[in-house]
């Protein structure tokens, strides 16, 4: 099919340039509900994914390319030609500049496909889901009541007009956990009789994720989740948790975005403060986008248009350095393109994560959803779970109210840990502490 | 492959399968055969780009076989029948030996295929230009609103979406498109850049989609004044919320927690409350998948289940949940029409489908009348559910001061909405008259999903806002 696709692609005399990507995918998903599987469940895929481009005269006469995307699988083998027409006909119908395609090149061996769990899968995360359970055991007030577990197997092989071939390998595993945690007899403290805790959690490799260590986190939440109580409203320090992170810096990343740019819609300035003309009083900055870091999530040989993965340093000491995307945007900005965006990396800042958490302070481990409006960077997010840190550092379980802000401002009265840790998709300082421009709504004093 | 393929391969199946399921229920309990093919189509214009964007089709078969306790299933995009019939074979294979559990509630009988009647122009059968030049007609409008527009962005998808669901009790089949339009308007002045969107949506025909000029210089007005909005200072407030936000809560607050699903592990609160006052007494709330021409609507779920009209809250009372084939069969609970799948490639959970307040009797002005000092809250980002603790949050995207029963063109931007779900329901003093719905996607957790909508009619209530 491959060889029959390809050469039709190779003698077409309309399309101005290709890519195909053959996708061969494979996954194995297991559901528990409390301690009884509720579903194991094997999937099959196989795609040819298409993609040609037309170029044409725009109305003013200047050349301008549209694309388009066709998918097929094995039973299209007998109508290869009539499906590449109807994509050229659709991408003759829209006009946009006309960009280039990468060429081949020496793409990085990143390492992305976990080959012990692939010796059988299925196997693997029983395997899992056992030693979950006897985690779960042996954590006192705490049950399981749900986990999810999946995992996948793609081989993805490249070719383009430009004279692409390349392959990468890539296993990914998901785990969603929630544990319940019930207060113990008699227990005062507590303001529920029982609440819940869930994760989740991404890796390439199931040994990249230590099930008793998961368990015992989430299950210590969902104990103090049990006797946490609203917090007072707060103008104060805030610190967040590692597990917060990567959420709260999409707006980042949407500015640092050669498309955005493009659109106009970003006012990130190569060479210029990150930030604006805000003044920061905190520590600068670090940010970069790694879609080479071994067994990062994000993490690739090479994008879909065949750029090869790499590490883009997007900030650094607070200046903003370089753009991401693809070839069409970076050809429109005129600057490298860096492909696909990678998974997060935030550089460490100067303190230890036990310095930053001086109290008073809050400290965020959790919140119901932080979902940070793309565009401005304002950001407002339930309190799932945190603590108040007096000044002798005791803590207090809270939960309820919401941490408002907006990310540009906070960062620039932001300490990052000087600890960082891998979390599958970023690798982040396991605290950042925001000393301005956030607030608690809790209650009122 | 596209959506025609699934024409070409449906009645060869719907003849085959019926076989099939005999053949593994000499062995197992229950099977069933689906088969997807979902395809989208998305059109995507702003002031730099236009695109056509058709997405991979998601078109494949799902082979369920429970073995008395656990669903064992094999999703395969492969519908040619020796290698279905030997996957299941596999399967059942698999699945052995039978183990004692809770029978499946299959229902009765039912045979069919089911489409949308009276539509004027399928959406299949309207040109791609055509489609385009709607974009770009839109796009160009609203680009002349105003000049603190940076960007607009036009943004058309159409999901399309067949399966055939055969079991002992079933051999239903289902064709039909959701529609949406949605311009997204980003505004910047003197620093500050901020968004607002215009949306419509539909089930159904082609004709049925209007994203009319009123709507996007609502949103135009609504991005140019966020460009100058403050945060509001926490605290408990005196809120009437859109159909908009009121379907956020609809969605956040009883949706998710009654999710039937959710009872079998020990999620949801709801399950403690079945039978109980949840809310004030003139607050009712449905599940409803057979609103005419709604996003979430449909006629039979992925599971084979006709679409019927579900009440969860009746008069303040918590009267129903929703459920999906093995949720309700083990909870032995009734099952409803909410068994869905994000595609074949996910299995089926309980999920919502338009969720909304049933409409009361007051009008805006009157709930506005007596407001000391408020917030009209216009418009929801997000929300998050916390069934197991009844939290709710809402990020509501722009807000409106209310003094003395009039709105004072202060208006806020980025508000969290959160607390204790009982006690907002509680809250509720009035519930309008009018009613509208909104198209979104609402995922399972993080993921799975499914398109949706939620609504009802504008509400007076009190609120934590942040």
């Amino acid at each position: 099919m491959i060889h029959q696709l390809l050469d039709a692609l190779r003698a077409h005399p309309e399309i101005a340039q290709w890519t195909v990507r053959h996708q061969q995918t494979r996954e194995w998903q297991h559901y528990l509900i409390q301690n009884q599987p509720e579903a194991t469940r094997d999937v099959h895929q196989e795609l040819y994914i298409v993609t040609l481009c037309h170029s044409h005269p725009g109305p003013d006469g200047r050349a301008m390319m549209g694309k388009a995307t066709v998918t097929l699988t094995a039973a299209d083998r007998e109508q290869i030609a009539a499906q590449l027409d109807a994509g050229l006909r659709i991408a003759a119908m829209t006009s946009n500049l006309p960009w280039t395609q990468p060429s081949a090149t020496a793409w990085p061996d990143v390492p992305l496909h976990d080959e012990e769990t692939l010796l059988d899968p299925l196997a693997a995360i029983e395997r899992m889901a056992e030693q979950l359970q006897v985690a779960v055991a042996q954590e006192p007030q705490i049950r399981l009541s749900a986990a999810e577990f999946f995992f996948e197997e793609r081989f993805t092989r490249l070719y383009s007009s430009a004279g692409i071939e390349v392959e990468e390998r890539g296993t990914q595993f998901v785990l969603e956990l929630v544990l319940l945690a019930a207060a113990a007899t008699g227990d005062a403290a507590a303001a529920v009789d029982e609440t819940e805790h869930f994760v989740i959690e991404k890796r390439r490799r199931l040994a990249d994720l230590d099930v008793a260590d998961l368990v015992a986190d989430i299950a210590r939440n969902a104990r103090d989740s049990l006797v946490a109580q609203l917090p007072q409203t707060w103008n104060g320090p805030v610190v967040l948790d590692h597990n917060t992170l990567y959420e709260l810096f999409e707006p980042a990343i949407n500015r640092a975005d050669a498309q955005a740019k493009f659109m106009g819609i970003s006012p990130a300035k190569i060479g210029a403060p990150f930030l604006g003309e805000r003044e920061v009083v905190g520590e600068p900055l670090h940010l970069a986008l790694a879609s080479d870091l071994p067994y990062g999530v994000r993490s690739h040989r090479f994008d879909e248009e065949g750029v090869p993965g790499q590490t883009v340093e997007v900030v650094t000491a607070g200046t903003f350095r370089r753009f991401h995307g693809g070839q069409r945007f970076a050809d429109y900005l005129g600057v490298p393109a860096t492909g696909e965006g990678g998974n997060l990396v935030i550089g460490p800042g100067t303190q230890a994560a036990d310095a930053l958490l001086q109290g008073p302070l809050f400290y965020i481990v959790a919140f119901s959803a932080m979902m940070p409006n793309g565009f401005t960077g304002d950001f407002a997010a339930e309190i799932k779970l945190g603590y108040y840190i007096d000044e002798h550092g005791v803590r207090t379980p809270v939960k309820g109210g919401s941490l408002t802000g907006n990310l540009f401002d906070a960062l620039t009265a932001a300490q990052f840990a000087r600890e960082v840790r891998f979390m599958g998709r970023s690798e982040v300082p396991t605290v950042i502490r925001f000393n301005r421009h956030v607030t608690i709504a809790g209650e009122n004093q | 492959m596209t959506a025609t393929y699934f024409d070409t391969v449906v009645d060869r199946l719907r003849a085959f399968l019926p076989a099939l399921i005999e053949e593994m229920e000499r062995q197992v309990p229950y099977a069933s055969v689906a088969v997807f093919a979902n395809t989208t189509t998305r059109i995507r214009v702003d002031v730099t780009n236009e695109d056509i964007l058709l997405d991979p089709p998601l078109i494949g078969a799902v082979i369920t076989v429970y073995d008395g306790v656990r669903l064992w299933e094999h999703a395969t995009h492969v519908l040619d029948n020796d290698h279905l019939r030997d996957k299941a074979r596999d399967l059942v294979a698999r699945a052995l030996p039978v183990k004692k559990g809770p029978a499946l509630q299959l229902g009765a009988m039912r045979t069919g295929h089911y489409t949308v009647p009276d539509v004027l122009r399928r959406p299949h059968d309207v040109p791609l230009q055509e489609k385009l030049e709607l974009c770009k007609e839109r796009l160009s409008f609203t680009r002349a609103l105003d000049p603190r527009l940076v960007n607009a962005i036009c943004d058309y998808r159409e999901l399309r979406e067949q399966k055939l669901f055969v079991d002992r009790s079933a051999n239903v089949s289902q064709d039909l498109t959701r529609l949406s339009l949605h311009g997204i308007l980003i505004a910047a002045d003197k620093g500050e850049q901020d968004y607002d969107l215009a949306a419509c949506s539909t089930t159904g025909g082609f004709e049925q989609l209007r994203l009319t000029d009123e709507q996007l210089r609502e949103a135009k007005d609504n991005v140019i004044q966020l460009l100058t909005a403050e945060r509001i200072a926490p605290g408990l407030w005196d809120c009437i919320t859109t159909p908009s936000v009121s379907g956020l809560i609809a969605h956040e607050a009883f949706g998710h927690g009654t999710e039937i699903d959710m009872f079998l592990k020990d999620r949801s609160k709801g399950k403690e409350f079945l039978g109980r006052p949840v809310a004030a007494p003139i607050v009712t709330m449905y599940d409803d998948p057979t609103v005419a021409g709604a996003y979430g609507s449909h006629f039979i779920d992925d599971q084979g289940m006709p679409a019927t009209r579900t009440p969860i809250i009746e008069n303040g009372v918590l009267v129903q949940g929703i459920g999906d084939l093995y949720a309700t069969s083990v909870a032995g609970l009734p099952r409803t029409s909410n068994g869905r799948r994000e595609s074949y490639l996910r299995k089926a959970y309980t999920r919502m489908t338009n969720t909304y307040f049933a409409p009361g009797a007051h009008t805006l002005e009157e709930m506005m009348a007596d407001v000391e000092h408020g917030v009209y809250l216009v418009s929801g980002e997000s929300g998050m559910e916390d069934p197991k603790s009844w939290g709710i949050q809402c990020t509501i995207h722009m807000g409106k001061e209310i003094k003395h029963g009039q709105f004072t063109g202060k208006v806020f931007k980025s508000l969290a909405l959160t607390g204790y779900v009982p006690e907002l329901l509680g809250s509720i003093t009035m519930v309008g008259n009018d009613f509208h719905l909104g198209s979104g996607t609402c995922g399972k957790g993080h993921k799975e999903w499914v398109p949706v909508t939620d609504g009802g009619p504008h509400l007076r209530l009190r609120g934590r806002l942040g």
